[in-house]
């Protein structure tokens, strides 16, 4: 089922505009709230059933336009034609099982997202000289990224061995009397929303590094917000991630219990209990730019968080940078520790 | 170096008003007496007359052996200086040397103060080369004990005759020294080798942390790390941490207890053969307020 947003105006298809949150027609510069799109103008392939899609019920989708086959793999869930560039939206892989409850919009625009880039680009203070100037986008894709956000019950327990070690001088002695304490703590925790992304095709790491999203601009799924970008499905359920995410929250449940454990100078945890319950999972679509960037014959792609505008992903280093900056940065703290000591020296 | 300068500068102003106080103190006929050849100053008075003949005795055959000036000296007042310092300023004000004025030197210091007894021995010039830091401990390790016994002229032998024989051998080379800090002993008045210059700089300041040289690699560090963490970073920070999701109005700390067990204490003696000062002994060089260098070593008994 293909479905495509037509400008009641000229008849043009429209795609959603980060910076009004709204379809806007290129052609006439129409824009239209996403609530109030008329059914009439919204296109779908097959008239006979418009409200119900059954999951993933074609394998092959033709352009409403133009008849061009899309050129889709079986994850895409929106794309563009590659023939008249018109934002296709699958919805069949957006329904049932498959329909995500919330999305948070693209709020910076690809020229945004361009400028930004570069901008990065040049901040970098480890980065060749080249790479700075260089101005070699090769492309930059707008990515609804499908997540699982998960709220979570959690329940930690600790016991740990703690002492405190006081040292003082008397006579000849040097006294170390070291205090043993048996330290216990419970901690009942609430993880809201923390996400995966389940997409096979993203890293994971990439993935984490471009959190945090703001979650107040959640809004609930609305398929025009995906016209005009590329959106994937979910390839793993919220069930086979949830070890993974269980791993991550217990890091952040013992992190917990250990900033409770104050004012001594060892511990040495003897027991730790810490289970984590899944109370739901939201299937939400979070938007990510995907920068491809070619530098010296090689591809580094970069991510870009579409709300926040945080960039991530390994850029080129400069060697010779490296050791200028270490160079700098050790003459400037040598200099500054021969400073205390004509100070030190001047007291004393 | 501006530290190092300052360092120099405090030293050479307060070296200069003791000097000046020192002249007027001493008795002109002493400081006749101290050109004379001899090689013992008992300010303490710890021997007998007819010991003191005895050790002037081989002190001057053990330094004629070893072409080196032997030097004694007894006291229990630093005049409100360090031992170290006193014993430079002693050098410096006496211009020692077995062949010319500010010449090769190896001084021993008795310090008789009952609450701080205890020996110190610097070697200057070639004495600084052949009977360096670790010599000198070697010369502590062998005298030390009769000092505890009270046995001050057999202590006193024993220095002078190890103090000549080290001269006469050559000093193994450090490790990780350069060829050419193997240098010919015959040339005496040359830089300080690799070792002794090391020494130098660890002792002219009181805490390691003063000192240039543990500075620069700890400047290295810092820069190291720092580039580290920045290239580590150039990808992008995790900027979420266990706070970010966690919904603080469903979440506490719901139990939890402090129980004191027990309490353990350990005694340990100071230590007395450390690098440090507290325990009484210490080992390095330094260079006189006069501008010689030196080895050095010293030790409680």
């Amino acid at each position: 089922m293909v479905v495509q947003y037509k400008c009641p105006n000229c008849g043009a298809d429209m795609a959603f505009d980060s910076k009004s949150g709204k379809l806007t027609c290129d052609s006439c510069g129409r824009e239209e709230t996403i609530g109030t799109m008329p059914q009439s103008n919204i296109s779908y392939q097959s008239t006979d059933n418009k409200n119900y899609f059954k999951e993933n019920e074609a394998n092959e989708y033709k352009c409403n336009n133009c008849g061009a086959s899309l050129i889709t793999d079986s994850l895409t869930s929106a794309t563009r034609c590659s023939f008249c560039g018109a934002g296709v939206v699958l919805a069949d892989r957006l329904s049932g099982k498959l329909a995500p409850s919330l999305v948070i919009p693209f709020k910076i625009s690809k020229d945004q997202a361009k400028e930004a880039f570069k901008t990065w680009c040049k901040k970098g203070l480890l980065t060749p000289k080249g790479f700075m100037n260089a101005d070699r986008i090769t492309s930059i894709t707008g990515l609804y990224v499908p997540f699982w956000l998960y709220d979570l019950d959690c329940d930690g327990e600790a016991n740990a061995t703690c002492t405190k070690v006081r040292t003082y001088e008397q006579g000849d002695y040097i006294v170390t009397e070291t205090s043993y304490f048996n330290v216990y703590r419970r901690v009942k925790l609430e993880y809201d929303r923390v996400p995966q992304d389940a997409s096979e095709k993203m890293d994971d790491q990439l993935m984490e590094r471009l959190e945090p999203y703001h979650y107040h601009e959640l809004k609930d799924f609305q398929m025009p917000y995906l016209a005009g970008f590329i959106a994937e499905k979910y390839s793993y359920d919220d069930k086979s991630l949830l070890s993974k995410v269980k791993q991550r929250v217990s890091r952040y449940v013992e992190n917990y219990i250990h900033s409770t454990i104050l004012g001594y100078t060892t511990t040495t945890y003897t027991t730790k209990n810490i289970s984590v319950a899944q109370k739901k999972a939201h299937y939400v679509l979070l938007p990510v730019w995907m920068v491809c960037y070619d530098y010296k014959k090689a591809q580094h792609t970069f991510a870009m968080n579409g709300q926040t505008g945080k960039i991530v992903g390994k850029p080129p280093l400069s060697f010779g940078k490296i050791l200028l900056m270490f160079t700098g940065i050790s003459t400037l703290s040598f200099l500054i520790m021969q400073l205390i000591t004509i100070i030190a020296g001047g007291m004393s | 170096m501006f530290a190092v300068f300052a360092k120099k500068h405090r030293i050479l102003l307060s070296s200069f008003t003791l000097f000046l106080l020192i002249l007027c103190l001493i008795p002109p006929s002493y400081i006749k007496a101290s050109k004379e050849d001899s090689k013992i100053y008992d300010y303490y008075q710890l021997f007998e007359e007819d010991e003191k003949q005895d050790l002037e005795e081989t002190l001057n055959q053990y330094s004629d052996e070893g072409e080196v000036d032997i030097i004694v000296i007894t006291t229990d007042d630093l005049e409100g200086k360090s031992k170290q310092v006193y014993m430079e300023d002693f050098y410096d004000f006496n211009a020692l040397g077995y062949d010319k004025e500010f010449g090769d030197t190896v001084l021993l210091m008795l310090y008789m103060n009952p609450n701080d007894r205890s020996v110190e021995i610097q070697g200057y010039k070639s004495a600084e080369h052949y009977i360096n830091n670790q010599r000198i401990e070697a010369i502590l390790d062998e005298i030390v004990p009769f000092l505890s016994n009270g046995d001050y002229t057999s202590a006193i032998k024993k220095y002078a005759e190890l103090a000549a024989d080290y001269m006469k051998r050559e000093v193994p080379a450090p490790p990780k020294s350069s060829p050419s800090d193997n240098r010919n002993p015959s040339s005496s008045n040359t830089v300080p080798n690799y070792n002794s210059n090391h020494t130098n700089l660890s002792n002219q300041y009181e805490t390691p942390l003063l000192n240039p040289l543990y500075q620069l690699i700890a400047s290295f560090i810092i820069g190291g790390i720092t580039v580290g963490i920045m290239a580590y970073n150039s990808g992008g920070r995790i900027t979420t941490n266990n706070r970010t999701y966690l919904n603080e109005s469903n979440s506490a700390l719901v139990a939890h207890h402090d129980i004191y067990l027990r309490t353990t204490t350990k005694r340990v003696q100071k230590p007395k053969n450390d690098d440090n000062n507290i325990g009484g002994g210490h080992t390095g060089g330094g260079t006189s307020s006069g501008g010689h260098s030196h080895s050095g070593g010293g030790r409680g008994f």
